[in-house]
């Protein structure tokens, strides 16, 4: 992970020196105006997510296995040119950070236990993007974001008493919204995020652009209630597309 | 340029530096399979087995995490002793666990260091044992509360001025069944269970007498309440025992009988299986009790979803809107309590008596891997005695056993009962004084007039 990483930001700052040489004999990328306006874009933006809940079960409930799912994500995006290479952008996002959960406990029936769980968060992620190209643009970005647990729901099959009075192994369905326990559940949400991406100008103030981006968390989804906790961490893969409006 | 360029640089550090930020989980193990050998371990492995498995977290007010940074170091200081009188080893253990707030709870550990060992328990190596229990400790403290007295309830039943037929099991504590005798000359069917272990009757009592064969009512007492109770039809078709009783369909249904007392005092609970045939047989329809919950992960608070509990209602129920009257007390625990309050929420019934012990909600021995929660613990190892030349009792094994809850168990309004117990409709003590049994007394009472005086 931590060679990801590195490679990224690597990546990043090697874009970031290539337009910085452009800008130094004297062919600007992106034209200089008077107007602070000019330097603004704004967009809308939606894609796919794919989250990884980092959770270590302990060897005597390794039968317990937390799943990758997917979800989707949406937002408004707002874009400062502080250079002709270098972006400040920030966005509020409504971003899916979903996983399932399936135990093997009971051998072949084990697909009986198991709990689908969708989360909802509203996220704003800042960064600060490299860019170089003209119409079309490379670009990478790297900064840290900071979110809110808004809502949540689990569905699933869970045991019931019914194993205890009529020997029934069969589990029971559900599917309920995800009530909130102010002692356990950490609704703050921060992290860092990287992405990459390409950026085309279809129209004089309109571009289009698709990228990759990987949400680290870096705040436990649980807070820190008892002594010896196994920390839950998300990792949230989202590939992205979206318009903007450039003044 | 260059404060931009600085800029850039320490945010590019600094999420570097983040990225190693996240924590790593303590290593745990299962409570069924850790090693003992001293008192400190022995008090982690039962530490950590409740933190990850008990499940009344949620609720339970015990500030564990400041019993482990208070009381391991006493633990520790225990290994440090030639001896370990046992006061000091239950005064700590009940220090620890005595204010949890399940009410079946006990705890069983081993004290190898004890003074109190005989000469034999020392040259075996066999340890004290001691059970460590908190729940029945808070029942007997109640204001209210009352040892059960089945000898005088018996003797006063026996008496009773109302008392028409009685019959009582062969080993006196099982069951009791009797007709009592209204004041329009019709009849109110009383039925006392002990416990839910009914199928003892069939297992192991009495040899050779498999649930499919033939009984006879006039030797096989035993069973004479269930089947005066219940009926033939009743007994044949949930045990599958053939009965040469005339009486086909039980007290229960007999047109003589216009109300029906069910009697838990002093029961201690049982196999949870055999609230369906018992109990359920008793309703018309399912009955829906309320939700339970396990455990679904490892912190104190991951729970799985609340799932209905349904009594269901078996093929042959017997179908009576007669009213019922549930007799129960602080001795009664778990399916005792799940009895009452199951015929307390029926339209046709009430409870009468004190409130119950608030063991509420149910456990299954060797369940813990499945649920992750409830009943854990080891028992001694042996080890191969060169001098002995045969293998003995590990001499520095420290058992532990652990008897808790699997399920938190609550009624339709999401309400708990553990630690509470079933509150009744009618508050009524028994005082067992001048002959009377003024609890059922007010049964009685209620059956003819609908309403309880006292």
């Amino acid at each position: 992970m931590s060679k990801l990483v590195w490679g990224f930001f690597l990546l990043a700052i090697s874009f970031g020196s290539h337009a910085s040489a452009q800008t130094t004999v004297g062919e600007p990328v992106v034209p200089e105006t008077s107007s602070a306006l000019d330097r603004w874009s704004f967009g809308l933006e939606g894609g796919w997510d794919e989250n990884t809940p980092v959770i270590t079960m302990p060897d005597y409930a390794s039968d317990m296995k937390y799943l990758k799912s997917s979800g989707y994500s949406f937002g408004l995006s707002a874009k400062y040119r502080i250079l002709n290479w270098l972006y400040g952008r920030a966005e509020v996002l409504w971003l899916q950070k979903n996983y399932n959960m399936n135990r093997t406990a009971l051998g072949n029936s084990g697909s009986l236990l198991n709990a689908s769980y969708v989360n909802n968060y509203l996220s704003v992620p800042v960064t600060a993007m490299v860019s170089f190209g003209y119409n079309f643009r490379v670009f990478a970005y790297a900064g840290g974001y900071v979110g809110y647990w808004m809502s949540g729901s689990r569905s699933g099959n869970t045991f019931s008493m019914n194993y205890l009075l009529y020997g029934d192994l069969s589990s029971t369905e559900y599917d309920e919204p995800w009530e909130f326990d102010e002692n356990r559940d950490n609704r703050f949400d921060a992290g860092l995020v990287y992405g990459l991406g390409v950026s085309l100008l279809v129209a004089k103030h309109f571009d289009i652009s698709v990228e990759g981006r990987y949400y680290y968390g870096l705040t436990d989804v649980q807070k820190d209630y008892m002594s010896f906790r196994t920390p839950h961490y998300n990792t949230t893969l989202s590939i992205q597309a979206g318009v903007a409006y450039k003044f | 340029m260059k404060n931009i360029r600085l800029i850039v640089s320490i945010l590019l550090a600094g999420s570097l530096l983040m990225v190693s930020c996240r924590k790593e989980g303590e290593e745990l193990l299962n409570p069924n399979k850790r090693f003992a050998s001293t008192y400190a371990e022995q008090f982690e492995a039962v530490w950590h087995g409740i933190d990850n498995s008990y499940v009344f977290w949620s609720r339970d007010n015990t500030d564990w995490d400041a019993i482990y940074e208070e009381y391991k170091p006493r633990f520790a200081e225990l290994d440090n002793m030639s001896k370990v009188p046992d006061s000091v080893f239950t005064d700590l253990w009940v220090k620890v666990v005595g204010g949890l707030l399940d009410h079946h709870f006990v705890l069983t550990v081993e004290n190898y260091k004890s003074p109190s060992r005989t000469s034999a328990e020392i040259a075996s190596d066999i340890p004290k044992v001691f059970r460590i229990g908190g729940s029945a400790r808070e029942v007997r403290q109640r204001p209210d509360y009352r040892a059960t007295d089945r000898t005088r309830q018996d003797s006063i039943l026996e008496h009773h001025s109302r008392l028409n037929t009685i019959y009582i099991n062969k080993d006196n504590s099982e069951m009791r069944a009797a007709l009592l005798n209204k004041s329009n000359g019709k009849k109110i069917a009383y039925f006392r269970l002990s416990g839910f272990n009914v199928s003892n009757l069939f297992n192991g009592k009495t040899p050779n007498r498999g649930a499919s064969s033939a009984f006879i009512e006039s030797e096989d007492v035993f069973i004479r309440p269930m089947v005066s109770f219940y009926g033939k039809n009743w007994m044949a078709a949930t045990y599958g025992a053939n009965i040469s009783s005339t009486n086909a369909n039980g007290w229960i249904n007999d047109d003589d009988v216009e109300g029906i007392i069910y009697d838990v005092r002093g029961n201690g609970g049982g196999n949870a299986d055999e609230l369906t045939p018992l109990v359920g047989a008793l309703t018309q329809s399912p009955t829906h009790y309320g939700y339970s919950r396990t455990k679904e992960g490892l912190g104190r608070l991951d729970y799985s979803a609340w799932t209905p509990f349904i009594m269901h209602t078996p093929a042959n129920h017997l179908n009576t809107a007669k009213p019922i009257v549930v007799l129960a007390d602080a001795n009664s625990y778990s399916c005792a309590e799940i009895t009452t309050q199951l015929i307390h929420s029926l339209p046709n019934g009430v409870f009468i008596g004190k409130r119950t012990g608030g063991a509420t909600c149910p456990l299954l021995p060797g369940g813990f891997n499945i649920l992750l929660s409830g009943v854990f613990g080891t028992s001694a190892t042996t080890v191969f005695d060169n001098a002995k030349n045969k293998n003995v009792r590990n001499p520095n094994w420290l058992g532990y056993y652990c008897y808790t809850s699997n399920f938190d168990l609550v009624i339709t309004d999401y309400t708990s009962l553990e630690g509470k117990g079933v509150t009744p409709d009618y508050d009524v003590d028994y005082k067992g004084e001048n002959g009377k049994d003024e609890q059922l007394d007010a049964a009685i009472e209620y059956l003819e007039t609908g309403r309880v005086s006292q």
